[in-house]
């Protein structure tokens, strides 16, 4: 419990023994599985890739557009939109009153 | 506490998995998966959650891959990625319970102390994301402060400052659980 740290200035506090915290045995045995997994997987289209990084532009310019009252504006379509944005950007869109279901 | 040797991912090991190479996207997740699941842990405080939490993470960043573009520096790329899907999972869960931090305890049966967990669990409910990321990271996996300072963007002497107050923190809340 006290035992010295080299990587922490001397007076400090000492570590305490989180070992309780590891990932269980269980979960540690299936790693070899989600490496298999992982690796069957085909990496990403890059041009769905692509499209990800437009897709907040585009959901902010649409609810941009809808605040603004344009009634040829689909909000519907901004919110799936959007929904494919990380969570900042989801905040952003929120803001404008919308909400915004989970990504998928 | 894993050996500082197999912990960390090497760039080389990151461009032969983003190659491709099966075996290297194998030892990828194997290496990765302790310090995802601390990561997780620090915003979930649950061990399942953050089990669950670390298999999507590891399967989202090994399909996206190839949009690390610097794989020297794939443990912060890899961590954004678990931050960003552990407050997703935290979001879920508020939504579908209010058990919070302190939740039920689901060490699996005769593993660890159970009340030693559940006692670490609360007592990690007391300290910020950051100080959990931190003392998580360094006295339960092994970094250093240097490579925490790059895995979560932070700097050497404020990852020393988040461990000294965690730790702190951590056994004042021990003590006053255990007298």
């Amino acid at each position: 419990m006290n035992r010295p740290d080299p990587d922490c200035p001397a007076g400090g506090p000492g570590p305490v023994d989180l070992g309780a915290l590891a990932p269980r045995r269980a979960f540690l045995d299936r790693l070899p599985a989600i490496g298999r997994q992982a690796a069957d997987r085909p990496p990403e289209d890059p041009l769905l890739e692509a499209a990800r990084s437009f897709v907040p532009v585009a959901a902010a310019l649409a609810i941009l557009a809808w605040i603004a009252g344009g009634s040829a504006i689909d909000a519907s379509g901004a919110i799936t939109l959007a929904a494919g944005a990380p969570d900042e950007q989801r905040a952003f869109v929120a803001l404008g009153g919308v909400r915004v279901g989970e990504a998928p | 506490m894993p050996d500082a040797s197999t912990r960390t991912a090497p760039a080389s090991l990151v461009r032969r998995a983003q190659a491709g190479e099966a075996q290297a996207v194998a030892d990828l997740v194997q290496r990765c998966a302790r310090a995802v699941h601390a990561i997780a842990l620090a915003h979930l405080g649950r061990i399942a959650d953050a089990e669950d939490t670390t298999q999507t993470v590891l399967l989202v960043a090994i399909e996206r891959l190839g949009s690390c573009r610097d794989p020297d520096r794939f443990e912060a790329w890899l961590f954004a990625i678990a931050r960003n899907r552990a407050r997703r999972a935290l979001i879920r869960r508020r939504l579908r319970d209010v058990i919070g931090i302190d939740g039920p305890d689901d060490a699996a049966p005769g593993e660890v102390d159970p009340d030693t967990r559940r006692a670490l669990i609360r007592a990690l409910g007391a300290l910020s994301t950051v100080q959990r990321e931190v003392v998580l990271l360094h006295d339960l996996e092994g970094y250093t402060h240097a490579e925490i300072a790059g895995a979560i963007r932070i700097s050497e002497e404020a990852s020393r400052q988040h461990l000294s107050r965690a730790r702190r923190t951590l056994r004042a809340q021990l003590a006053e659980e255990i007298p």
